[in-house]
Formats: structure tokens, sequence, C-alpha cells
């Protein structure tokens, strides 16, 4: 890979590994197993970058890259066995065909969460700082703060569907008034 | 979907956070199976923990995290941190591959809001997208609810919002022209002798290395620190001053006196501004007290286009930074009221413009407050007021800074007139 080649890449993977990481994690329950793919994913799609034409349009990398990364998923499932979180063939292959149009999306969805998080309130801002900002344990959290884990679950759910919901009003008003 | 939304909702994120047991895990996956809705919905939540677990590292004020060390993680983390230190190893090597010139102007743009305009160098104007890559020049944010973050090469963060306009240079020495508006800043060290430089119309800057809000017009630049120091010159009579953390300078045409210092205080709660000591920090048309009638401000047209909608503004709006010291804090009892009068029937809209920790915090919006011809009064507590975009209610303004108020209406002129704006505290704290 030449030195244009190295740049070229270093653009499309810094804009898309959201991208990335959102369809692996689509595919797969456990967050070790997601970053291990994503990690795997990258070196092949470094290595094959060559292969892969920069003179057409630049979502075909999103395409080029799903794909990479959904044979690094089903290799990763083979080495791993099946868990009880993981559904069965048909439906992982119902989700992993529309996984591409939802991951397509997630530049904008990360843009809309981070609108969403400023405004949660203080106290719930301070909680997912904390065990997604920190990674502090949610059992260390709910220690700290004289709680149950059980207790604080339930709240992080409860913030998880108001910042869901915050994201799907923002995501169907893209060009909502929203000035003056 | 024949399942309830609910139902779905419940599931999927109780298969995030791995809370299902076996039935429900069988019943999402009945679910899944039998509904393209649910998949879309499932697969949403999914890409959500995903951003979410991706800030690792990042607090959600984007202030530094003190580094920690693999031990206070805790040894089930060490395996995650080694593929996440090994793959930030590749992509910083690859990235240094892609940065060794070290004269690159390039700035992107992270973030725009509302609408963000860039003239290029062929003197074209440009609507600004998340993602875009300039190089400096004029930009524009237009609408009072519009921000724009910028991020130059070197991790400097930029964000201008509401009715701005500033001209940036960042080929060598930085600097930038702020001919009005708000611009908050986080700047990294700069280089020995090249501080960036920030003009307005009434005061120039230097900054090497800080955190920092500033809002100019014609009249006068109020500075805000928040972090490190910035050097403050009032352009009328050369009076410089260093301005701290958490200190304030305003540079007017006042010349002659020393440019003082103003610590932050403490927030108060509550707030009231009628118009009978005139319109400085407001938008509209001031009318003296007349013939029974208040001082007030009558509301001035604005056109609003964004991509192929035009809408027709019509506004008021009054400030709360330039004559008041101490932020105005909203809290949960927080409302707001507003007295004023209009001509015909109309659909009335109020939004809050907001900052947190100094930083633009958010527009909340109270939507179709219907006023009949003749006085109205809106008494609306700010749990009824919704992010932007929002719905009301669905997130609101609580422990944000109140920074401008604007009422108005859209696309119907009805002669609106405010005489009275107040932010009511049910209880002090």
């Amino acid at each position: 890979m030449n030195q244009s080649q190295s740049e070229d890449f270093v653009r499309y993977f810094s804009k898309y590994e959201g991208n990335v990481r959102a369809f692996v994690a689509s595919q797969l329950h456990d967050w070790e197993g997601v970053d291990e793919v994503v990690q795997s994913a990258s070196l092949v799609m470094w290595r094959k970058f060559d292969q892969f034409d920069t003179s057409g349009e630049e979502s075909s990398f999103l395409n080029w890259a799903f794909m990479i990364a959904r044979f690094e998923v089903m290799k990763y499932r083979t080495s791993r066995g099946r868990d009880r979180h993981v559904f069965s063939e048909e439906v992982q292959e119902l989700l992993a065909g529309e996984a591409i149009e939802v991951a397509g999306v997630q530049s904008e969805r990360e843009r809309a969460l981070d609108i969403c998080l400023r405004q949660l309130p203080a106290a719930q801002r301070e909680l997912v700082d904390a065990v997604y900002g920190k990674g502090i344990a949610i059992r260390q959290v709910a220690e700290d703060n004289g709680k149950s884990a059980t207790a604080l679950y339930k709240v992080l759910a409860r913030i998880r569907d108001g910042l869901q919901q915050c994201i799907e009003r923002k995501l169907s008003h893209p060009t909502d008034l929203g000035t003056t | 979907m024949s399942h309830s939304e609910e139902q779905i909702r419940r599931l999927a994120n109780g298969w995030c956070s791995g809370n299902l047991d076996a039935n429900e895990q069988l019943e999402l996956e009945e679910i899944l199976r039998e509904s393209a809705a649910a998949r879309r919905l499932f697969l949403e939540y999914r890409s959500l923990e995903s951003a979410l677990r991706s800030r690792a590292g990042v607090r959600l004020d984007d202030t530094p995290v003190p580094r920690k060390t693999a031990r206070d993680f805790g040894p089930e983390a060490i395996p995650l941190l080694a593929i996440a230190a090994s793959l930030v190893v590749l992509l910083l090597g690859l990235l240094w591959l892609n940065h060794q010139n070290p004269n690159d102007r390039t700035v992107i743009v992270a973030e725009v809001i509302g609408s963000g305009y860039w003239v290029d160098h062929g003197g074209t104007l440009k609507p600004l997208a998340a993602n875009d890559r300039i190089s400096g020049g004029a930009i524009e944010t237009t609408g009072a609810a519009s921000s724009l973050k910028l991020i130059c090469q070197d991790g400097t963060q930029l964000e201008i919002e509401g009715d701005s306009a500033a001209v940036l240079d960042v080929d060598g020495q930085k600097f930038l022209r702020l001919r009005k508006g708000t611009l908050y800043a986080e700047v990294v060290p700069q280089p020995a002798g090249q501080p960036f430089l920030i003009e307005t119309p009434t005061a120039k800057f230097e900054v090497l290395g800080t955190r920092f809000g500033l809002d100019a017009d014609n009249e006068a630049s109020r500075l805000e620190v928040n972090e490190g120091s910035v050097r403050a010159i009032r352009r009328i009579d050369g009076e410089a001053v260093e301005v701290p953390a958490n200190h304030a300078i305003v540079a007017g045409f006042a010349a002659g006196n020393e440019l003082s210092l103003l610590p932050r205080r403490k927030v108060v709660f509550g707030w009231m501004r009628d118009l009978s000591m005139g319109d400085a920090q407001t938008l509209g048309e001031w009318l003296p007290a007349s013939a029974g009638n208040p001082a007030r401000l009558r509301a001035k047209s604005f056109l609003f286009e964004k991509g192929d909608r035009s809408h027709v503004v019509h506004r008021i709006s009054i400030g709360v930074l330039h004559e008041q010291l101490e932020p105005v804090r909203l809290r949960s009892d927080s409302e707001v009221l507003v007295h004023g009068t209009v001509t015909r029937p109309v659909e009335l809209e109020v939004m809050l413009n907001t900052r947190v920790d100094g930083r633009f915090g958010g527009n909340y919006f109270y939507h179709r407050q219907q006023a009949q011809e003749g006085p109205f009064v809106i008494r609306a507590p700010v749990s009824d007021f919704g992010g932007q975009h929002e719905t009301a209610g669905a997130i609101v303004p609580v422990d944000a800074d109140l920074r401008r108020v604007f009422v108005m209406t859209v696309d119907r002129d009805a002669g609106l007139e405010v005489s009275h704006v107040e932010i009511i505290a049910s209880s002090d704290r």
C-alpha cells in the first residue's frame, strides 16, 4: 500500500469505525467479542485495502467494510460455539441483513446521541458518565451511592429508553425548523 | 407490529444489558423472527449501546478524565484494554503517516445544528455539514438555535452559536475575528510566542491554552474564562488585563477606567427583566412606556432558510449574560413567565438558550401557546420545555444556566410585543 492509499484508509476508517462497530455489535452479544472482531476486521481491511476501489462512491467503503466484518463475525462465532444469548441462524441472518441499514447511519445516530446526552438531567448524566465514560462497574457505582445494583440497572434501562426515543425523534426530524 | 412496542423496547433493552432470562430470550427471538419493525428497533437499541460504550474515557462534559491504570479497571478489563490499546496503536501509527505535514490547515466540522455556512476561497457560500473539512475562511451561523463545532488539527475546539459571524485563519499562528455572536473555545497549548489571537469589534484576546466563552457585538465583548487564563486588551484605549479562571471581563467603549475582573459568582434561581431600563442585550424594536403601555420590545422579522424550506420568524429576544453576573440556573421547579400583547390570534413559541459549564447547553422549546388578540401571559414550567426537535417535556433544561429567552411566532406576523420576562423559582435551595 502506498502513502496515498494509507491516507485514504485512515480517512475512511476514522470516519466509519463507529458504523463498523455498530454493525458488529448488532451480530454479537458479548462486548469482548465486538472489540476482538472490530480489531481483526480492521486489520483485514488494512491488508486488503489496495483491492478496494477508492474511485467510486465513498459509501461503498461501508458495504465493503460490513462484508469483511460479517465474515469476521462468522469466524468468531464458529470459534466460540453457542451461548444462550445467540439467536438461531434464521434470526441472525434476518438481523444481519437489516443491520447494514441501521449501522449505515451510525454517525448520525452518534451525533444525535451527543445532543441527547447533553440534555439529560445532571444525576442521569453522572450515572451514564460513570458507567460508560469512566467504565466503573455498576455494582461499584451502586455501592458508592448506597443503592442496589438492581435498582441502578433499572435506572440505566430507563435512561437508555429515553436516549433511544430522543434519538428516534431527532433522526425523524432532520430538517425540522429548530431555529429562530 | 403485532407485539406491543413497549414489550419490544423492554426486551431489546434487557438484552443489551444482559438481563434477560431464558424465557424472555426465547420471547425476544420469536418476536424478532416475526417482525421487521421489531428487528429494526432491536438493532437501534444495540447500536445505541455500541455508541455509548465507544465513549469510554470520554466524559459527557468533554473534560479529560484522570488517566487510569489497568489496576483501576480490575483484572477482567485487562484483555479489553489490551485490544483497545493495540487498535489505538495501529490507528495512531496510520494517523502519524497521514499527518506528517506540519502546515496542515484543515479544520474538521464536527457538528452542525441548524444552519452553518462557510465562504470558500473562491467566494462561494456553502452550507456546512458534519465531517466537512474546511481550511479557514468566513464562517457564519444563522438563527438563535444554530451552532457549529470545529476541530483544528492540533485538537483546538471552537463552538460558534446563534447569529454569529467569524473569520478564521489557521495558517500558522491561529487568528479568529468574531464580528458578532458567541464563541466557546477549548484551545490546546499553542507554540511559544504564537498565541491564538481573537479579535472582536471592541477587544483583542491572546490565548495560549485554555477554556473560555466569548460573546461579542458592536458595543461590547464579554469574556468568561473557565480554565487557564486569557490576556484581554480593550481596543478603544489599549487597557489590558490577564483574565484568570472563573473570572469574566466586559470590554466596551468606556475608556479610561480599569478593565475590571469580575469573579464568577454563585448561581441564582430567579431573574426578571422588564424593558423600562432600555434595550441592552435585546433583539427587537424597543418602545418606551407611553399611554398606559409599559416599555416593551416589538418583534422583528427574520427569514430563516434551510434546504428548500423558508420560514419568516417574528421574534424578540432578551439576553441574560451581559447584564447579570450571576448565572441564572434553571431547576425542576423553575417557571418561565412572559407578559405581552398580540394584535391577532396566533400560536406563540418560547425558546430558552442555555449553557452548561460555560459551553452551549442546548435550546429548549415551549410550543404552541395559543394567544388571542390583546394581552397574553405565558406561565410555563421548565419541565414543559423540550430539547431541539423534541416534543415538549421529553428532556428538560434542568441544571442548565439560562443565556437568552426568545418569544416568537412563525410564518404569521401578529404584532408580537413583550414587556416582561421572568424566571420564577418557587423556593430557594
